[in-house]
């Protein structure tokens, strides 16, 4: 009777407890690591050949949209980089013949016509040329988010296919977007804080990352009949300066 | 009317005529554009790459005493074209003035490492305040298109300052187009950059 009694009495505090951590437990976000996904996404990410890097930027005017796109295919050595402000194509280099060549056109600011030169580089220049093609162009994202700390986001229930993860810095808060289907990272946003200190609701920078089997056809097509000069390279001297 | 009077109203047209004028200076002169910074290579040779960091191919290369302007397409439309980190190094997409590419900022354009973020680094390039004429020059009220709407001219020797709080300047809708205030005359606009020497 008297053991009954005690059990009963400690029963009391215990359940009161068990209860009161599961509301404290409910009342909270579950946060769960979301970091080997997102190592594994970015690390996955640069090993394909042919990666293609989209970066859009938000300046204060929000009907200005600019944006770059970028191909490099690591076993032809080439490399298309691409300027846009809403939609109209500013700038394109191309490095091609394995980083010797290179191909610089340009919209001129004041006729609005398109322009370009050629040229091809010396020999010293081409083979750092040759060796930074083979470099992926998402290393620098892996080695970014390799030194974050990443959680599941509440997004990853809505977005079905896709997982997203957050992390947030004193600074900027880091969102990414993985493919489930392959593994592979295929999108970035960065979010910057409003001067209240509230992280804005629009990002100001989005990358998205795609893997190609080639390079697409409208990238290097000369769609305005750009007359294209050949000149002497622009280079002081054929060895590597700072930078 | 009466010969006061007619003065009075004279007087009147003058004065508003002369606001409006004064209005029209201001809201169209030199600066009326957004500015971007005007830069002096300090380093013996730089190289201008297709990306902001040495993984990305050399395209070209700047040597001291160039002059080179913070570009990129964005900045023309008004938004903030901020430099990149990357590999402890600030990297700024810039327009190289080259006679041969061509009088065009976007086909003379690419990355340069601006200066080593490690600490105590040294510039590759830094702002420029002042310039000295080459070539005849003009001086102009407006920048963009294109220089237009003359209102001196130097020659050469003749040394300009920065006009835009002691910085030289240049107009991101037409990045040769500096704003400066002549030494010799006093007269401040756009001239063309191509034709002077900043440091």
């Amino acid at each position: 009777m008297k053991k009954k009694k005690v059990i009963t009495i400690a029963a009391v505090p215990l359940g009161i407890a068990i209860l009161g951590g599961s509301i404290m437990l409910s009342s909270h976000d579950s946060v769960v690591s979301a970091q080997s996904q997102v190592l594994s996404a970015a690390e996955n990410a640069t090993k394909t050949n042919l990666e293609y890097i989209k970066v859009t930027t938000y300046g204060d005017d929000p009907s200005v949209q600019s944006y770059t796109i970028r191909i490099r295919d690591k076993a032809n050595l080439t490399e298309v980089s691409e300027d846009y402000v809403n939609g109209v194509l500013q700038s394109k280099i191309i490095i091609s013949e394995k980083g010797s060549k290179v191909t610089s056109i340009g919209r001129d600011f004041t006729t609005n016509e398109m322009t370009g030169s050629t040229w091809t580089l010396p020999e010293n220049l081409s083979k750092e040329n040759e060796r930074v093609l083979k470099i992926s162009l998402l290393e620098e994202q892996k080695q970014q988010v390799t030194g974050q700390d990443w959680v599941e986001s509440k997004d990853s229930l809505t977005k079905s296919g896709y997982k997203t993860a957050v992390s947030e810095l004193k600074d900027r808060k880091d969102v990414v977007t993985i493919d489930e289907s392959n593994g592979m990272l295929v999108k970035k946003e960065t979010f910057i804080k409003n001067g209240d200190g509230i992280w804005k609701s629009n990002p100001s920078r989005v990358e998205e990352y795609k893997y190609l089997d080639s390079i697409p056809m409208n990238i290097m097509k000369n769609d305005e009949n750009i007359e294209i000069k050949e000149r002497p390279a622009p280079i002081i001297e054929d060895k590597l300066f700072n930078g | 009317m009466n010969k006061t009077k007619l003065f009075k109203v004279v007087l009147f047209f003058m004065l508003f005529f002369s606001i409006l004028n004064l209005q029209w200076i201001l809201s169209t002169h030199a600066f009326d554009a957004k500015n971007t910074s005007v830069f002096d290579v300090k380093a013996a040779g730089l190289n201008v790459r297709s990306g902001p960091g040495t993984s990305y191919p050399v395209i070209a290369q700047v040597t001291q005493g160039e002059d080179i302007v913070n570009y990129c397409p964005v900045a023309g439309t008004g938004a903030s074209c901020p430099p990149t980190s990357n590999g402890g190094l600030e990297w700024d997409q810039n327009y190289y003035p080259d006679g041969s590419i061509g009088y065009y900022a976007n086909a003379a354009k690419g990355y340069m490492a601006w200066m080593n973020t490690g600490g105590g680094g040294t510039w590759n390039y830094n702002y420029a305040t002042n310039a000295v004429v080459k070539r005849q020059n003009n001086i102009y009220n407006f920048a963009c298109p294109n220089l237009n709407s003359q209102v001196g001219t130097m020659a050469p020797g003749t040394y300009v300052k920065g006009d835009y709080n002691d910085e030289l300047r240049a107009a991101v809708c037409n990045p040769n187009a500096w704003t400066i205030l002549s030494a010799d005359t006093f007269i401040s606009g756009y001239a063309n950059g191509w034709n002077m020497s900043a440091y």
